[in-house]
């Protein structure tokens, strides 16, 4: 994982770094690839909206070294991106997750932000596990249906008995990344 | 299960009520009512649940990030390095009208940019009530076309590039029905970019 900062990353990219770009797109694709969803688009225009904002982006980096915060630039453009697609299309959206007038609007919502904010600093915090701490933790949240703790006890090697230490230390390890990272509680 | 270890509701507690919404023990639930530190260690963990299954599914497809991660080589990083701004050099709104024509009268618009050894020349005109149709063309203080048969100019508002358009052998190009509002334009050649910052379009 690379621990530059986004501004320290854009900068090495304006230096000529191919690396730089691709440590960026990295770090923020799901948190692009997952806005046209959230406003109910489908996937093939989910595919087309995650590269027009990364092609905006790269063609802005000169600009972008002075923003103050990349992600929340990213998520602008992309809910722009967003409603002029849906302004094109004039079609309703099949399932929208967010609840709000988000769609309706081409600027996001404070709480819009604040979500997505959280979500990526999630992300981030994942990032900055351990792989094996990583593995519980995805199991733990982003499996569907939830596996027993025997079955992530069988994965990890453990006996059953002690992955419930284990999913602890991981847990708390995620919290005080997310604390250092300022996840606002 | 211990349900608090310490003064706070142990880890696994809050994590089977945010994640399994296993109920909390009456005593648990009051010190989570209390207890801010607890609250936060919940309200994360209730987030990442939130996030969920779906979380899987937004690795964008591999060919799509390779599309992405090639721009760095295909548009060529180098290029990124060269960025002009350019400047007004001619506006013909701020220029005399011809002796008897009011200005107000001449409905076409003209500046003129430049940038380096480069020249923009552009022409906005009203298509209807509410929108323009922005033509303009790149060429050398010379007047010669440039060398350059991959150059493209985007239409940007607030660093999003609404509109974008490839430039004809003779550095020409045309936006159709563009809004009034406040614009910049960027003019992506191959050895470097040029920007106009602002272009208000309102009459």
């Amino acid at each position: 994982m690379d621990e530059r900062s986004d501004q320290e990353l854009i900068q090495a990219c304006l230096d000529g770094d191919a690396n730089a770009w691709e440590s960026l797109v990295h770090r923020y694709r799901r948190l692009v690839y997952s806005i046209p969803f959230k406003w109910g688009l489908q996937r093939d225009d989910a595919m087309d909206i995650f590269q027009s904002v990364w092609l905006d982006c790269f063609e802005e980096l000169h600009l972008l070294k002075d923003i103050e915060r990349l992600q929340a630039w990213l998520v602008r453009i992309a809910v722009r991106k967003c409603y002029r697609f849906r302004q094109r299309s004039q079609s309703e959206p099949t399932t929208v997750e967010l609840i709000e007038t988000d769609h309706v609007a081409d600027n996001p919502s404070d709480d819009l932000i604040r979500h997505l904010d959280e979500e990526q600093l999630i992300r981030l915090g994942i990032q900055h596990l351990s792989p094996r701490c990583k593995q519980v933790i995805e199991a733990l949240f982003f499996e569907d249906p939830f596996p027993s703790y025997a079955i992530i006890a069988g994965r990890l090697g453990l006996s059953p008995n002690s992955i419930g230490f284990t999913r602890d230390r991981c847990l708390d390890r995620l919290g005080k990344l997310l604390e250092d990272l300022g996840y606002e509680h | 299960m211990t349900s608090k270890t310490g003064n706070h509701i142990a880890t696994g507690t809050l994590f089977e009520s945010a994640r399994l919404k296993a109920e909390l023990d009456p005593s648990v639930k009051e010190h989570l009512e209390e207890c801010d530190h607890c609250q936060g260690r919940r309200r994360w963990m209730e987030a990442a649940t939130r996030l969920g299954p779906k979380e899987r599914t937004y690795d964008p497809p591999d060919a799509v990030m390779d599309k992405v991660l090639r721009l760095s080589r295909n548009r060529g990083l180098d290029r990124l390095r060269k960025f002009i701004v350019a400047s007004l050099s001619f506006d013909s709104f701020n220029a005399l009208a011809p002796a008897g024509v009011r200005r107000a009268e001449t409905t076409e618009r003209h500046m003129t940019f430049e940038a380096d050894d480069i020249e923009i020349s552009l022409s906005f005109r009203p298509s209807d009530q509410r929108n323009f149709v922005l033509t303009g063309q790149v060429m050398s203080k010379g007047g010669e076309p440039l060398p350059d048969v991959s150059g493209r100019v985007a239409l940007v508002i607030e660093g999003e590039h609404v509109a974008t358009t490839a430039l004809s052998p003779w550095g020409e190009f045309m936006f159709q029905d563009v809004p009034r509002g406040s614009y910049a334009l960027q003019f992506a050649l191959s050895d470097r970019l040029m920007r106009i910052r602002s272009l208000l379009i309102t009459h």
